[in-house]
């Protein structure tokens, strides 16, 4: 209990002469009223003033008074009875208790000094009193002062942000030494949700924390590929065709895919992506992928319904919750993050024949044997020996490495920030030039904030402005057409056919062989330019202590311009007409959104037991995108790439134009309760409208409930327990990523005209009653801490089931349609991840720790109750893909073929029938399921270790159980066809085909060049362990060459990504832009 | 003041919330929400017309129904070994260049079909919006429309129209937009339901404006929008009684289809009432001689009006094309079925073409050919004009439909001596060999002759090089797509 002493001060301002006490004279005349009243009554007979507190004098006691014409003192003995004295100054009476008169204590004073465990004095620590408010705080170096009663159990708390609040109990002692800890624990215990922020502890959902810095020690390519590695819920499928491309997005999810992605948006918004929230508002990728990582403070990647819930109908594939530095108050303070990165392509996944090997492959697979007519025969043996003489001469070009560089990428971030405490400021810039590993291939980004913050006793206003420039750059030439060039060409552009790298005839025909360094050679455009800014205002106001009011309210706008030039001497243009030759395309994108919310909040602790937060909330969101583009075709020369000098249209190609108008709103209420901190319920409620469903459906509403039980604060839990956490969550969180075309709606047909004007076609049947697609998600999970923080470990199951589905399904095209969206289908995911961490070593003397973590993850996931509605759908696929839209199979099954391997008498493959017998002929009637690209364990597995400011990380990453369909196998060893000279292959097309009756192979008869089907010989099982991340870093401090140097604090990482890979398969990575090495330095300083 | 801005914050709320749905309910600027178009005459008349351009298609009436693939399977040009139609003409259905011809015909028609159910159920739904003789017309022209649609698929996905196959499945019937395929019809019920749309159509259309204004130009009439005149290149309630006569033929009942055949040659309304068919509709020897040529366009009773028809001819008939896409004729064809009577206007609708072929004559195909007008001709629209249905096909549904052979003889002379150089005697011998003459005169390049074909159990085609081409009955049933089959459950 405090020592709160309430003043009641009555009729505060006054002007009266002084005047001794014995001139007033008073009647009173009062039965059984409050002492307080009372003395209001003399108060008014004499215009004197009352002082004093109402701790001392019980002012609600009773009392009866009768006097006529008494004297003041008279008066106030009656109502104040023994024990009181009273004395006047000026013209105030203060009114005393006369006995109780304690002896005043005796005055301790302590001096000492408080640092850190790296030795540096802490200024401006809180040094307490435990039970008082007596305090001060250390001065600059640390040192501290306090003066207070002595007393039995004197004990000092010693407080600072960051640190552990450590005590020390006074036993007579003048000269005290205080060491504080950094409290790691204590940072990472809020949860920004974007939304609120809580403390972790006091949360039911299952959410993790990641600082700016810690993401920084992984890489440095963005934050995305550095929280891959942290959170086993956070997944990027690899991209096998565009590899390290830096202008592709990448393919991400938060616990598994629950969509189903066959609907073609306009846009081409993948329905599988969490929604991404930075600084609490709604952005896409591209603009998390291009975020500067050196302004990061903070990422929470928020997973169950229970934490996503505030998202309602946005929720479904998680949140991803990215936090921006904020500007502090100070004298202005300089930090500067510079970056290189080094990317070195990785080809270690190719097997390429050389040339001895390619012409004897070809030789063996009888290409140059084929021919009946004499005539002809002699061409193609004309045809080898021309090629055997070039192979002999010692041609042997590794084309691999054509069209390839190692990409150097340098980073910078500069802030300055500073201010007082009522208005501060931070301005930053930061570039990056980021080079592909292909040649001509980049992305630069430019981008500048300015963070303003204004507060003001109960207000708070700040805004946030950014603005983004970003130029993208392609390679001319996939990399693919360079890896499949024939290594017994030379690597050269031969003058008299530049265009060719070989042309000869045989048989009548006329083959030439395209010189892909020619078409690189031309002058080329293919890029994108783009310009956006972004302004977040937020108003923030406090009347009472727990009540908070705020609004936000941002404005968006993003302009694209891509421009492909093709020069008219390409290759893809020597078969058109003159007029026809060379093409530019020009498309521009634009988007303007805005969108804001209003929120109340109220928390309150009852009676120190019972903690209640409640907040409401209503948000509008608008976005306008724009599209168009024109296509000018035939250039008289490639020297300039504008439209000024194309010739025409192209035939009936006419300007494209489209535009949409996405608007949603939504209202959200939740509230959080907990009881002593031990029993916690979160409950939240959102109702959602918005334009992307049908008319009917324009409103839905989620919800979720979220319990958890903190065991650790119970009595019988022991020391040893840190955290001891139970949790669950239930909900029914929604996915509205995109638009469909739930309205009626024509367009005019202006392709063909007549005398009566205008004519709408039907542009959209519309589906009025198209309903929102929602996702039961159920975790339940622990989080433990044990043993001083040496052991921790987190575990999540959950079970997330999507029904009904938003599908696109093909239909009768007799109904007038091709296909419908609808809602269908079912698809059921089950997970569970785990986050094991061990702190190995924890000497805090040494300044020494050692840990290991391991983190892993296993999903399954089956689609249901879409019957044979997909049907259509999934014949498109059969001829690409192995993936189908099926009951009982999931987005990573593998349908396929049974085979059987090949029949070692014919060099044939025999398939398996679904009654179990075999054949030569395959059926796609016969696909089952025969693998699944899903790992049935994957994850990471970490070290790390700290010794006096160095540090030293590695992560490998480890998959097994899962299966791959190897398109290498099919494509570069067996889907080769006649034309065996065409490409390149694979090393295995000559080693490991069947060749002759009695052959034991994997693969076909060397000489069957038809195209072979997807069948299971080409899955095999993907157990891998790749070296995702390297690093080491040392922090400086205290050094007398840093104070030199004006600086305070400088820190220097050193990281190395996917340096390894180990697989027990053999697949070729990248095949349209390879895979990437990167080595990157990195450099922090504080001015 | 607190108490006012607490007003103010509820207003602002309260106005809020309710104009939420406003606010959510939004469409993009590309596209025209039907709400908006149907909310208005003027904005129907667009739909409306959007139904009559949806024709136009290269895939549908544009192209492949009236001068494209139908005219090749017809024999009407001489297809070269590497001709997009060889595979067609080969009866090779089973190839992917064949069925994508087909299935772009399927789905296009159907696709044409389902915006006329969608057009009839809006304005069923917004009839309050519209002047009730117009909802009329309005009604009456998409379900003639839907009609003539349904009509077409019927004659080229299922057998012809004998005792024994009209009970066979024929094709599926759509009466409403749905997602949900509707059963196969057999052809009895098919042309049953047919007709009595076309009776509806009739019904709704008894104050056609064509029964008191003349088709081929304008007229000042303070009344009618544009959209009400020309009607010929409109459903008008003739049109729909020709169509009529048409699908009686088809089924063979002869006599139904003679009765409106003969009626409407005669002037008559066959649903009674005016008389002015060959008013509207006024023979081409009525017309000034300049305007007399193979297209005849004053007999056009249904046409599209399409200003780039130019394209159409650019696409199949112009002689810069390669020889894999031209469409010519061959002399020797001409000489057996045209006779060398060069008076007839007809006769003039071919060119010579010497270059395209060394082995014999090859002619240029020149009726959708441009013709270079001044701008003060009061019929420009000749230019822009592809025949549906036409007066001379009414000539020769009457003279197939005669019950007797004078009856025959004299629509056959009627026809021939419309158009010039007719010579006394010139219809005699083998009335109905002559029929198929004037088919191929008539309404070549049209898209015609392929159904006579079909309906008659022709099994030997004269190709253009006066070669006889044998084909069998399943010659003339193009297949369903695969798409419809695999994505119906019956």
């Amino acid at each position: 209990m405090k020592l709160t002493v309430l003043l009641i001060l009555l009729g505060l301002l006054r002007v009266s002469a002084t005047i001794n006490a014995q001139v007033y004279r008073i009647n009173l005349e009062l039965d059984d009223v409050a002492c307080e009243k009372a003395i209001e009554s003399v108060k008014g007979q004499t215009n004197l003033d009352f002082f004093f507190s109402n701790q001392e004098l019980n002012v609600n006691r009773k009392v009866s008074v009768s006097c006529r014409n008494a004297s003041l003192e008279e008066a106030l003995r009656q109502i104040l009875g023994e024990g009181y004295s009273f004395r006047i100054i000026d013209n105030t009476v203060v009114i005393r208790p006369v006995k109780n008169q304690l002896p005043q204590p005796k005055q301790v004073t302590v001096k000492g000094v408080v640092k850190d465990v790296k030795g540096n004095s802490l200024p401006g620590v809180t040094v307490l009193l435990k039970g008082t408010a007596l305090g001060v705080s250390t001065d600059s170096d640390g040192k501290f002062t306090v003066s207070f009663p002595e007393m039995k159990d004197a004990i000092l708390l010693f407080s600072f942000v960051g640190m552990k609040t450590t005590e020390v109990k006074y036993t007579g002692q003048t000269d005290i030494k205080v060491v504080l800890e950094e409290d790691a624990a204590e940072m990472e215990e809020v949860v920004v949700t974007g939304i609120f922020e809580r403390k972790a502890e006091s949360f039911t959902g299952s959410v993790t924390t990641y600082k700016g810095e810690e993401l920084k020690k992984i890489g440095t390519q963005n934050v995305l590929q550095s929280l891959k590695t942290l959170d086993p819920s956070f997944r990027i499928t690899p991209n096998n065709q565009f590899g390290s491309d830096p202008n592709k997005l990448p393919d991400i999810n938060i616990r598994g895919k629950s969509s189903i992605s066959n609907i073609e948006s306009e846009w081409g918004d993948d329905p599988n992506r969490p929604l991404f929230i930075l600084d609490g508002f709604e952005v896409d990728l591209q603009t998390i992928v291009d975020l500067s990582m050196d302004r990061i403070a903070s990422v929470n990647v928020l997973k169950d319904a229970a934490s996503t819930a505030m998202y309602g109908s946005r929720a479904a594939n998680g949140v991803l919750v990215v936090e921006t530095v904020k500007p502090k108050p100070g004298k202005l303070q300089f930090t500067y993050n510079g970056t290189l990165t080094v990317d070195a392509p990785d080809l270690s996944d190719y097997n390429m024949m050389n040339a001895v090997e390619k012409l004897a492959f070809e030789k063996a697979a009888g290409f140059y044997d084929r021919q009946k007519i004499y005539e002809d025969w002699r061409n193609y043996q004309d045809l080898y020996n021309k090629r055997l003489a070039l192979v002999q001469s010692g041609v042997d070009s590794y084309w691999l490495s054509e069209g390839l560089r190692t990409g150097f990428t340098h980073k910078h971030n500069i802030r300055a920030m500073g201010g007082n405490e009522a208005m501060y400021y931070s301005f930053g810039l930061n570039y990056s030039g980021n080079e592909g590993v292909m040649k001509q291939s980049g992305r630069d980004v430019l981008g500048a904030n300015i963070n303003l913050q204004y507060r003001i006793e109960k207000l708070q206003i700040s805004n946030d402005f950014t603005f983004d420039y970003t130029e993208s750059e392609n390679a001319p030439v996939a990399f693919s057409e360079y890896a499949r060039v024939n290594p017994y060409y030379r690597k050269e552009i031969n003058p008299d056919h530049p265009e060719y790298l070989e042309i000869y005839s045989a048989a009548g025909y006329t083959y030439r062989r395209s010189n892909p360094l020619y078409n690189a050679s031309l002058n080329y455009k293919n890029g994108t330019k783009s310009t956006g800014f972004r302004n977040n205002f937020r108003i923030e106001y406090r009347p009472v202590v727990g009540l908070r009011l705020s609004g936000k309210i941002s404005i968006g706008k993003t302009d694209g311009k891509t421009e492909v030039f093709k020069s008219p001497y390409h290759t893809d243009f020597l078969e058109k007409v003159q007029t026809e030759r060379g093409s530019y395309t020009k498309s521009t994108t634009g988007s303007t959104s805005y969108n804001g919310d209003f929120s109340v909040s109220y928390g309150k602790v009852f009676r120190e037991t019972h903690n209640l937060t409640v907040i409401g909330r209503w948000e509008f969101k608008s976005q306008k995108r724009l599209g168009d583009s024109f296509i000018a075709i035939g250039f008289p020369t490639d020297r300039i790439d504008n439209p000024a000098f194309a010739i025409s249209y192209p035939e009936d190609g006419k300007p494209s134009y489209s535009e949409s108008l996405g608007r949603s709103m939504n209202m959200m209420m939740t509230a959080n309760y907990s009881y002593k901190e031990r029993y916690l319920i979160d409950a939240t409620i959102r109702r959602d409208g918005s334009s992307n469903f049908g008319a009917n459906k324009l409103w839905t509403n989620t919800w979720s409930v979220g319990l958890a039980w903190n065991i650790h604060k119970e009595n019988f839990a022991g020391d040893w327990a840190d955290v001891l956490k139970i949790r669950t969550a239930i909900g029914n969180p929604g996915n509205n990523g995109q638009a469909y075309d739930t309205y009626l709606s024509y367009a005019y047909n202006t392709t063909y005209q007549n005398v009566f004007g205008l004519g709408a076609q039907l542009n959209s049947f519309g589906n009025r009653d198209l309903d929102w697609q929602k996702t039961r998600d159920i975790t339940v999970g622990a989080d433990v801490v044990l043993f001083n923080r040496r052991l921790s470990v987190t575990l999540d199951y959950y079970t997330k089931i999507t029904d009904p589905l938003i599908i696109q399904i093909g239909v009768a095209p007799s109904t007038g349609k091709n296909d419908f969206i609808t809602n269908l289908g079912r698809n059921t995911i089950k997970g569970l991840t785990i986050d094991l961490g061990v702190r190995v070593i924890d000497n805090r003397e040494k300044d020494l720790t050692w840990s290991l973590s391991l983190n892993g993850y296993h999903e399954t996931s089956r689609y249901s109750r879409i019957g044979n509605k997909l049907d259509k759908f999934n014949e498109t696929l059969v001829s690409s893909s192995v993936y189908r839209y099926r009951d009982g199979g999931s987005s990573t099954s593998i349908w396929t073929v049974p085979s059987a391997g090949i029949d070692p008498m014919s060099g044939k493959e025999i398939y398996i029938r679904k009654d179990g017998s075999y054949t030569f002929t395959f059926n796609q009637n016969d696909e089952v399921i025969c693998g699944n690209t899903a790992a049935d364990l994957e994850g990471v597995i970490g070290t790390n270790l700290y010794w006096k400011g160095l540090s030293v990380n590695a992560y490998l990453r480890y998959g097994f159980g899962g299966d791959l369909f190897n398109s290498t196998l099919f494509e570069r060893i067996e889907k080769i066809g006649r034309y065996t000279d065409q490409y390149n292959q694979d090393k295995r097309a000559y080693y490991d085909r069947w060749k002759q009756p009695g052959d034991r192979s994997k693969f076909r008869d060397i000489s069957d060049v038809s195209d072979g089907r997807m069948s299971s010989r080409y899955v095999q099982k993907n157990n891998f362990i790749s070296g995702e991340s390297f690093s080491v870093g040392y922090r400086f401090f205290g050094q007398d060459w840093l104070k030199k140097a004006g600086l305070s604090s400088l820190s220097v990482n050193a990281s190395m990504n996917e340096l390894f890979r180990c697989s027990t398969i053999k697949i070729e990575r990248g095949t349209d832009y390879p895979f990437a090495r990167t080595f990157s330095i990195s450099l922090n300083a504080s001015f | 003041m607190k108490r006012f801005i607490y007003i103010i914050v509820l207003l602002f709320f309260t106005g809020l919330i309710s104009s939420c749905n406003d606010w959510l309910n939004q469409t993009p600027h590309d596209k025209i929400p039907g709400d908006e178009l149907y909310a208005t005459e003027s904005g129907t008349e667009e739909v409306l017309n959007g139904l009559y351009l949806g024709l136009a298609e290269r895939s549908l009436y544009g192209g492949e129904l009236t001068v494209g693939m139908i005219e090749a399977l017809a024999e009407h040009y001489a297809v070269p070994a590497n001709h997009r139609y060889k595979d067609l003409v080969d009866y090779a259905y089973g190839t992917n260049a064949s069925k994508a011809y087909f299935s772009s015909v399927w789905n296009g028609m159907y696709r044409q079909i389902a915006n006329c159910n969608v057009f009839l159920e809006q304005i069923a739904v917004h009839q309050g919006n519209y002047n009730p003789e117009n909802y009329k017309l309005f009604r009456g022209e998409a379900l003639a429309l839907r009609t003539f649609l349904h009509f077409d698929l019927y004659r080229l996905f299922a057998p012809a129209y004998t005792e024994e196959n009209k009970t066979q499945r024929a094709i599926p019937y759509y009466d409403k937009e749905t997602d949900t395929p509707t059963p196969y019809l057999t052809g009895e019920e098919i042309m049953n339901r047919l007709l009595e749309d076309a009776d509806e159509a009739i019904a709704l259309l008894d104050k056609d404006p064509v029964l008191n204004l003349d088709t081929l130009s304008f007229q000042a009439d303070g009344n009618k929008a544009v959209s009400w005149q020309h009607r010929h290149f409109r459903f008008n309630v003739y049109a729909v009684q020709a169509l009529k006569a048409r699908m009686y033929l088809h089924t063979g009942d002869k006599p139904a289809a003679y009765a409106i055949a003969s009626a409407l040659l005669n002037g008559q309304n066959p649903a009674g009432g005016t008389n002015n068919f060959n008013t509207a509709f006024p023979s081409i020897m009525r017309m000034p001689s300049k305007y007399r040529d193979v297209l005849c366009f004053s007999e056009v009773i249904f046409g599209m009006h399409d200003i780039n028809r130019e394209s159409m001819y650019r696409r199949y008939f112009s002689l810069d094309l390669a020889t894999e896409s031209i469409l010519l004729a061959g002399e020797k064809w001409r000489t057996e079925k045209y006779g060398s009577n060069m008076l007839d206007m007809r006769y003039r609708g071919f060119g010579e073409a010497a270059d395209k072929s060394e082995t014999e004559t090859m002619l240029a195909v020149l009726k959708y050919q441009k013709k270079s007008l001044v701008a003060s001709d009061p019929y420009t629209f000749r230019n822009e004009l592809v025949p549906l249905i036409r007066k001379g096909e009414l000539y020769l549904i009457a003279a197939e439909a005669s019950p007797s052979d004078t009856e025959k003889e004299h629509w056959l002379e009627a026809l021939v001596i419309n158009r010039g150089g007719y010579q006394l005697g010139d219809v005699t011998g083998d009335l109905d060999a002559y029929i198929d003459l004037e088919y191929n005169r008539e309404l070549y390049a049209e898209g015609q002759y392929f159904y006579y074909l079909k309906r008659n159990g022709v099994t030997s085609l004269m190709k253009q090089d006066a070669t006889t081409k044998n084909v069998s009955a399943g010659y003339f049933v193009l297949p369903v797509p695969d798409a419809e089959n695999d994505n119906r459950v019956d």
